[in-house]
């Protein structure tokens, strides 16, 4: 129970909200006091994120806390379900409905054959572990009852896995992978799980050929399809030029599909320029250092391309939440020495003041105790001021590569 | 009734009380902000105060966001700190965390004080933490206070800016009272020193020792008791106006947000007889100047109706307000029935008779809009939806910050602004269907 002076970590029942907000036509019941529900809706903003889903909180008093009534949350899931009869309804368990033991699932089986909408259940509570995995089960619960059976088959689909608002910069980075898809490949996007989408595309996942998934936690939904709906997945994510030249080739090779040589080669010819570029602007100068900080996947990815092509030094990788996905973590290789799960406030600034990082990517507050000399860049949340407006900057890909090579080279 | 709405709501002649106040869907949204809400917007403004927020992830994350926020825009300080209860805190306690963690904050920030404030979490795991700070005061320096903010047992923020300001009593220390010194209570913004009461009393030599919270630290606070009468400007402040009467002495008037022009005499009224003040020339000026920004306003808006949401004032002085600028209340939001409300006797009077209903649970009433066409909103919604209803949007959020005839002549100003841009609006947009 560390004191933080800056954000604790968030927990599994902020990252289940947080990945459901962004649903259209995704009805969410709260089943908990108002206050929490009212500063999450909040909360969208700062994640460079809209409501889309209808989020609706039960609220909950003493007196059904000392007298174990749950009758609050069969009225709420009744109203919702006849006032706007949605096809999903997704119930959320507080802190507070799970300490006093509201078996939340026995309420919700009971109530399956009275209403029209099917009943899913997050009790977690936020006592299960960090938000990660609340954007799992999310996904999870989506691969395994929303999505229908396909009504086409179309190899030409793709749906993207693990692209959710917690990840800082998902618009431009959804939009650099579909234009990456389509340039190369011809193909186009059918659903994203979870960041702008809906009840109904994400129903409809199962008419995709392919299935692109961005962050771990997204494996489960996509190993469900692939069980299911017999969808290939590819778990990769394209940072950096090669990076995303190997993203591409896996791609191909998964879907048979032949890639748009001229495309790749106009972009080759980019990469080759801008590396020159930095080795000209490095000439002379001492090695590189640098710190990320993120997600996981989007942490280790960026690294691996500062490392590997842009030759800058990691000094550290802070991933911003508990470890939990082991058989990753052996592909780490050079960095498992590097990367650390969920460093408390004092590791960190131990570390940054012992290694004065030129290169920062990372959240607020990993950018708030670098040195003010660092090329700095707001890479993932916690986001305390960064307003994004533009879709069209991303960090992934071959324009996400250029775009933190100017910024390095800029900087510096 | 429109069909949408599940439960019928009670018109404002048929309620007596709170439990009158219907709703217009079990489910809510957004819900009312809780208490801890509360403490974060009054306790940020002292400045050389901790305040260490106990519960879960979200409520000690999204506090600190705020805050963040907060300081960002120059509003207040970020002086929030996080003690996340996991799993065995639940199980096994907070005691010893609580302890740790609050010798550290007073080794290493070395604050005047600390608020430690719990949330719904401990206090449904019923450890006694006013108990753990007692026990621990005598091997810090800091001051340690502890507010309560659960949720479940009230119904909205309010409660936790009573709790904070009323814990400040106890940084207060007893002095020697000085005459012609005021503290005012319950002002939450800055710039205090602007405004039209500040003005006034300092005209008349009146020295203003404390504004709390807006302009006060931990060191202050001990004189706060110098001062010959509190003049408490938010009815927030009125637990602490009493306490401080009740253990120093100190007397106090009521100055509330009034929208009456002759309740806001009475308190200048009020004031002068306290303070033998000669100030009724003034008040007499700035009343007439008001009098002709409200007859201006009521020039243009009479006859336009109205949804109330939410406004620094309270529900019924501000509805009572627009009722006198010749606007019609279609329905208010509110979650409470004063039972000797002026307010609501004037608004029947007018001759209206709205709806009333709970506040914070916009989404059904959305619903309403098409069918109740109201020429404006007044209070927080997304400005985007009235829009596509072609409803004026006032948000008068920032006339908290004026204390007296000048919180009507803003308000005046901001309705009269929010009515000239949805009109700009709908004429564009009925040229632009029309070509």
């Amino acid at each position: 129970m560390p004191l933080h002076k800056y954000l604790p970590v968030p927990s599994e029942r902020m990252g289940v909200l947080w990945a459901l907000s962004s649903i259209k036509d995704a009805y969410v019941i709260e089943y908990g006091p108002a206050g929490t529900t009212h500063y999450g809706i909040e909360s969208y903003s700062r994640m460079n994120s809209s409501l889309s889903a209808s989020i609706y909180t039960t609220h909950i008093e003493e007196d059904d806390i000392i007298m174990g009534d749950n009758e609050r949350l069969a009225r709420v899931i009744n109203e919702v379900d006849e006032m706007h009869k949605p096809s999903h309804i997704f119930v959320v368990s507080s802190s507070v409905s799970s300490i006093i033991g509201t078996d939340v699932k026995a309420i919700c089986n009971g109530l399956k054959t009275k209403v029209n909408a099917h009943l899913h259940e997050f009790t977690g509570g936020g006592f299960k572990g960090n938000y990660n995995l609340g954007c799992r089960d999310v996904m999870t619960v989506l691969a395994d009852n929303v999505v229908k059976d396909p009504t086409i088959s179309d190899a030409t689909l793709y749906n993207i896995i693990g692209s959710n608002v917690d990840c800082y910069n998902f618009e431009s980075d959804i939009e650099e992978v579909v234009n990456l898809m389509h340039n190369c490949f011809g193909m186009s996007l059918n659903a994203i799980f979870t960041a702008d989408s809906s009840i109904d595309s994400i129903a409809s996942a199962a008419n995709a050929g392919l299935n692109l998934v961005l962050r771990a936690e997204g494996i489960e939904c996509a190993e469900i399809m692939s069980r299911k709906y017999d969808i290939a997945y590819y778990y990769g994510l394209p940072y950096g030029y090669q990076g995303t030249y190997e993203w591409l080739n896996q791609v191909k090779n998964i879907t048979g599909f032949s890639c748009n040589l001229s495309y790749l080669s106009k972009q080759s010819k980019r990469q080759k320029d801008h590396i020159l570029e930095l080795k000209y602007f490095l000439r002379g100068r001492k090695p590189i250092n640098a710190a990320v900080s993120g997600n996981f996947d989007s942490a280790v990815g960026i690294a691996k391309f500062l490392k590997n092509e842009l030759e800058i030094n990691t000094v550290a990788v802070f991933i911003n939440h508990a470890r939990n996905m082991e058989k990753h973590i052996e592909e780490l290789g050079n960095f498992a020495n590097v990367v650390k799960f969920n460093a408390d406030e004092s590791q960190k600034e131990d570390i940054m003041n012992s290694t004065y990082p030129e290169v920062v990517l990372g959240d607020s507050f990993l950018l708030h105790i670098s040195s003010a000399k660092a090329a700095k860049l707001q890479f993932s949340n916690p986001n305390t001021h960064h307003r994004l407006l533009c879709s069209h900057m991303p960090f992934m890909g071959f324009k996400g590569a250029d775009y933190i090579l100017e910024m390095i080279i800029n900087s510096l | 009734m429109n069909s949408n709405s599940l439960i019928d709501l009670k018109r404002l002649s048929q309620v007596k009380d709170k439990k009158d106040i219907r709703k217009l869907s079990y489910a809510q949204f957004p819900g009312t902000h809780c208490p801890l809400f509360g403490v974060a917007l009054t306790a940020s403004l002292v400045e050389d105060m901790k305040v260490l927020v106990v519960g879960t992830e979200e409520c000690t994350y999204y506090t600190k966001m705020f805050a963040i926020g907060r300081e960002r825009a120059g509003e207040a300080t970020d002086n929030i700190l996080s003690l996340v209860m996991e799993q065995d805190e639940v199980v096994f306690g907070a005691t010893e965390a609580l302890q740790d963690a609050l010798s550290c904050i007073d080794r290493e920030y070395k604050p005047e004080a600390v608020l430690v404030v719990t949330t719904c979490v401990p206090e449904i795991t019923g450890e006694d933490y006013n108990a753990v700070i007692q026990s621990m005061q005598p091997n810090v320096n800091a001051k340690l206070m502890c507010v309560k903010t659960e949720h479940f047992k009230c119904s909205n923020h309010l409660p936790g800016i009573e709790r904070t300001l009323e814990a400040l009593a106890d940084l207060m220390e007893k002095r020697q009272v000085k005459a012609k010194t005021v503290n005012i209570l319950g002002h939450r913004h800055k710039g205090i020193e602007k405004t039209e009461l500040f003005l006034i009393l300092t005209a008349e030599d009146i020295t203003i020792n404390l504004s709390i919270p807006s302009k006060c630290t931990v060191e202050l606070l001990k004189g706060a008791t110098s001062a010959e009468l509190n003049i408490v400007t938010d009815s927030t402040a009125l637990p602490l106006a009493r306490k401080m009467k009740d253990r120093f002495g100190t007397d106090f008037v009521y100055f509330g947000k009034y929208g009456s022009l002759q309740r806001i005499s009475d308190s200048y009224g009020q004031l002068s007889f306290k303070l033998g003040l000669k100030i009724e020339n003034r008040v007499d000026e700035l009343r007439k100047r008001t009098q002709a920004v409200l007859l201006k306003c009521k020039n243009q808006l009479s006859g336009k109706s109205f949804i109330y949401g939410n406004t620094p004032f309270a529900a019924f002085e501000a509805c009572a307000l627009f009722c006198s600028l010749g606007m019609k209340p279609l329905l208010i939001q509110t979650n409470d029935i004063p039972s000797d409300s002026e307010c609501i006797a004037e608004i029947l009077q007018y001759g209206y008779d709205p709806l009333i209903t709970e506040v914070a649970n916009i989404a059904p009433l959305r619903k309403l809009y098409a069918d109740f066409r109201p020429d404006f909103y007044i209070g927080h919604e997304y400005p985007h939806i009235l829009a596509d209803y072609g409803i004026a949007h006032a948000v008068l959020d920032a006339v908290a910050g004026r204390l007296g005839f000048e919180l009507l002549e803003m308000t005046a100003g901001m309705l009269m602004q929010a009515h000239a841009k949805i009109r700009e609006v709908n004429v564009k947009e009925a040229k632009h269907a029309v070509t």
